[in-house]
């Protein structure tokens, strides 16, 4: 599958091209925030004002303003999937390399792991892991990456054991090309395709599970996230208020929607891509 | 067959064998006081250093480790901080209405998703095929407060429809009434899961079945001139239906993660809701026993998915099973 | 064979079997790939192989490069035992036995260059460690099969069957090996571009003083390039002889059968075909006695029951069959 073939399809998915413009959107809010807007911190002045032209998505319980608050919660939702991202392919990459085209009992016992790991119920295991350790955001993304690795490490050794038969293999092995060079070079590019379309969905699973996280009472109390900003409106009983100030769950929460919509769409965009011929 | 099965069985025990060791490893090996978590600090330093000694905390870790497995065995999993009852009570209490909440969810998602996946593959790029589409994609990203606020606040709060709280309305009725009761509250946690339960099996019978359908076998019993409901019916969706079944059980785990909020926003008394006041109360002998009771129930009905699919599934039945 | 000098490259007794059983509770299914086979080449021969689908020829390759460990057997190669085979020896064999594979289609990496795959031995058996002379030896080896050095800058999707095969070919020479085993290298390819690629191996072959072992199912092309032949049928030798002693007077009725196949152009020359009746029995059950008598038209009672011996009939003619001279 060449580059331009990729690309040019790639182009006409429309959806798909959202998703991207929507991930590129979140990673510029936030990796810019310091730059947009100050902190949120302290107390304001306005208690829960509706949305205005002062405070576009409107104020909190403590007066803050909201859009602020969501900036801010971007640029950790971003750290929380840089993070979680890294681990998961640092792991997960060679775990399925290795397990695909080694046979016999190494490949064996790995898959076995994954097998585990991917039936356990891994938010309750996170949870109590996140009540031990501390909630520092840095420590929630750790452990969300080191649980988002047995998914990309199934797909990835699905794909090894697919390349593994394939006669270029074969020949790379006859060709003195080492063991080592062979599953991260020579299979790795032929499988980066899917493992991509993994990686889109870690990046919007690991947020979804630090929103939970935080709205379980688990998350970095000293960082703005968009779980925190729910939890804090569910703490002061928001939900029930009427009238409801609903501008203060619901941009937290349109904004988690949007998030993980978006890079679903960009991992659908890239699978279809790959696969021309797929299932329309 | 017998292969399938002993295999299986395997995977399953070594699971609940790994769920142990995390959590033995968990409070012992991580940077807090292993102590601070599994002695109350609030109690007495007589009580403290007797529990101590319980648990071993002062001998090797193998020892710790021993100690903790015959606990284990004899259905110790130690006191709550919070209650000073027994872990495992607490639990037993709570577990059934998290199963009660989990397969009702899973009934109703799969006998929703299942059709509507079937006929969005029968009628592909078709608008009902499209709408579909749309509502699985934004099913997959939801997020379960948002979902259950929105729900909430319509449902609870403005029209007055539903209860907006618990299992029943206290104190409990007798006999039907009771059961409507709990139907009635449990109306809004199901279909707060059910969202994204039904998402993911709608997304892999439609995407199995169009994959059958595809098939020369298939193509083959329509020129025979065998009508379209009969060819579905025998062919197509029982070889759809396995992929999905196995799905299925993959997402029971995660399905726990979904019950866990749920639970807790609609204070519905079950397992996941207890996480939350445990988290709360730093109550950590109830938060490393309800993991290992997730992880237990979870195994459990992954392994019963298994057979299903066993049993569904003719390769695994006469073949010696590689599957 | 020959016993003046040495032989090139010497196998004894090579056998693998495979494990076709899967399941923790069955009992194993030995799949006899090859057996027992024993033969010599060489240098500067070629030896062709030839045989069906299934007559173990393909994993005979395999063995002879170390992509399979054999069973049982030896595999000796300029007088130095291979097997077992170690880090070191691996280094050294690496860069003296080649093989260029069957599908043109099949044996590149789709996503890495022509240049790149053809330098990535050469870099990796430390042949040459200069860049610059490594991009010399990369054009010289594609001027040497026919193309551009310009294609080092391509991907293999730009290219078609023959040309992909004469890249397998360069890649192949990178490391400047003494022998080459070609498996099946023009079955993939058009018959007009066969005999292009056929020409190609013969010009290498002279040009770098190279020893072959060609392996086919196709008979007129085995017979184009080989010096020895051998003939296998599930996974032993049935026949052995020099190229022209083999056509004159084919021994084994397997061979004979085969033969009679061998399309004919000429009117005049065409004589009666023998048709084989059945089918090639698995491998991993094969028949007691002699594997051919299922099939075989003038296998008796004895032939099924005891198996034949390699015998040789003539100075460099050896045959499985005792009934050969009928």
């Amino acid at each position: 599958m060449s580059q331009r073939s990729f690309t040019s399809t790639f182009r006409k998915n429309r959806l798909g091209l959202v998703g991207f413009g929507g991930v590129v959107f979140f990673l510029l809010l936030g990796i810019f925030a310091p730059l947009i807007t100050s902190y949120p911190k302290g107390y304001g002045t306005d208690i829960m004002a509706s949305p205005s032209f002062v405070h576009l998505f409107g104020t909190d319980g403590l007066g803050l303003d909201i859009l602020s608050e969501i900036i801010w919660g971007a640029r950790t939702s971003i750290y929380v999937s840089f993070i979680a991202v890294a681990l998961a392919f640092a792991i997960g990459v060679p775990a399925g390399l290795v397990s695909g085209y080694i046979r016999g009992f190494p490949g064996a016992i790995i898959d076995t792991l994954i097998d585990v790991f991917l039936t356990l119920p891994v938010l309750p295991l996170i949870i109590v892991i996140a009540a031990v350790v501390g909630s520092s955001i840095t420590n929630v993304a750790i452990v969300i990456g080191l649980f988002s690795w047995p998914s990309l490490a199934r797909v990835t050794r699905n794909a090894t054991l697919r390349v593994t038969e394939m006669q270029f293999i074969e020949a790379a092995r006859c060709l003195g090309i080492k063991q080592r060079v062979i599953l991260f070079k020579h299979i790795l590019i032929v499988i980066i395709g899917p493992i991509l379309v993994n990686l889109t969905l870690i990046m919007a699973t690991s947020v979804l599970s630090e929103a939970g996280l935080s709205f379980l009472g688990l998350g970095d109390p000293s960082t703005w996230s968009w779980g925190t900003i729910i939890k804090k409106a569910w703490d002061a009983g928001a939900i029930i208020d009427t009238p409801n100030p609903y501008w203060w769950w619901f941009a937290p929460s349109l904004s988690i929607v949007f998030y993980v919509v978006c890079f679903n769409l960009l991992g659908n965009a890239i699978n279809d891509a790959l696969n021309p011929k797929g299932r329309e | 067959m017998a292969d399938y099965i002993f295999r299986r069985l395997m995977k399953s025990l070594l699971t609940v064998f790994i769920s142990i060791t995390l959590t033995f490893l968990i409070i012992r090996l991580m940077p807090a006081d292993p102590v601070s978590l599994m002695v109350d600090p609030k109690l007495s330093p007589e009580v403290q250093a007797q529990m101590r000694s319980n648990f071993g905390l002062d001998k090797p870790i193998y020892v710790q480790f021993g100690i903790y497995i015959a606990n284990l065995l004899k259905g110790n999993l130690g006191y709550s901080f919070k209650t000073r009852e027994p872990v495992v009570l607490v639990l037993l209490q709570r577990l059934p209405w998290t199963i009660l909440l989990m397969l009702t969810t899973l009934v109703i998602s799969l006998s929703v998703g299942l059709p509507v996946g079937i006929i969005a593959a029968k009628k592909r790029n078709q608008i009902f095929d499209r709408v579909v589409n749309v509502l699985i994609t934004l099913s997959i990203s939801i997020f379960i407060p948002f979902i259950s606020f929105a729900f909430l606040y319509v449902f609870g709060y403005r029209l007055h429809l539903l209860p907006t709280g618990g299992a029943y309305t206290p104190p409990p009725s007798l006999g039907f009434k009771y059961v409507l009761d709990i139907a009635r509250h449990s109306i809004l946690p199901t279909l707060t899961l059910f969202l994204g339960n039904a998402a993911t099996i709608i997304l892999y019978s439609r995407n199995s079945m169009i994959d059958v359908l595809k098939e020369d076998y298939i193509r083959t019993a329509f020129a025979k001139g065998w009508n379209d409901r009969y060819v579905t019916r025998q062919h197509a969706l029982k070889n759809a239906l396995i992929p999905t079944v196995t799905i299925t059980g993959l997402m029971i785990g995660s399905m726990m993660g979904g019950a866990i909020m749920t639970e807790t926003i609609y204070a519905w008394p079950g397992v996941g809701r207890l996480i939350y006041d445990a988290v709360s109360a730093m109550d950590y002998p109830v938060l490393q026993g309800a993991f290992l009771m997730l992880s237990i129930t979870v195994v459990a009905m992954n392994f019963i998915t298994d057979l299903i699919v066993a049993k569904l599934d003719p390769r695994i039945r006469l073949a010696g099973g590689r599957a | 064979m020959s016993n003046l000098k040495a032989p090139f490259l010497e196998v004894q007794g090579l056998t693998k079997h495979f494990n076709i059983s899967h399941g923790l509770f069955e009992k194993p299914i030995w799949l006899h790939a090859v057996d027992d086979v024993s033969f010599a080449v060489q240098k500067g021969e070629t030896l062709g192989i030839v045989g069906e689908s299934g007559s173990g020829k393909s994993t005979l390759a395999r063995l002879l490069l170390n992509l399979i460990r054999p069973n049982a057997g030896s595999i000796k190669f300029k007088g130095n035992d291979l097997l077992p085979m170690t880090k070191a020896k691996e280094r050294m064999f690496r860069r003296e036995m080649q093989m260029v594979f069957q599908d043109p289609y099949a044996s590149l990496n789709p996503r890495i260059k022509i240049g790149e795959a053809i330098a990535e031995p050469i870099k990796a058996n430390r042949v040459f460690e200069d860049k610059k002379v490594i991009a010399a030896r990369v054009a010289e080896l594609l001027e040497m099969v026919g193309l551009s050095s310009d294609v080092a800058q391509s991907y293999p999707h730009e290219f078609s069957g023959g040309q992909r095969q004469r890249i397998g070919i360069a890649r192949a020479l990178g490391v400047s090996p003494e022998f080459l085993v070609c498996d099946e290298v023009v079955s993939a390819l058009d018959v007009s571009i066969q005999a292009q690629i056929l020409n190609l191996f013969s010009e290498l072959k002279s040009r770098l003083n190279l020893t072959y072992i060609f392996i086919s199912h196709d008979f007129s092309v085995i017979r184009h390039v080989s010096d020895h032949i051998l003939v296998m049928y599930l996974g032993e030798i049935i026949e052995i002889a020099q190229v022209d002693a083999l056509f004159l007077k084919p021994l084994h009725p397997y061979t004979r059968a085969l033969i009679s196949a061998i399309p004919e152009p000429d009117v005049q020359n065409r004589s009666g075909k023998i048709i084989l009746e059945g089918d090639i029995p698995s491998a991993a059950d094969p028949p007691p006695g002699c594997r051919f008598s299922t099939r075989c038209y003038m296998a008796n009672d004895r032939c099924r029951l005891e198996h034949p011996e390699l015998l040789q009939y003539e100075q460099q003619h050896f045959v499985r069959c005792p009934y050969a001279e009928v």
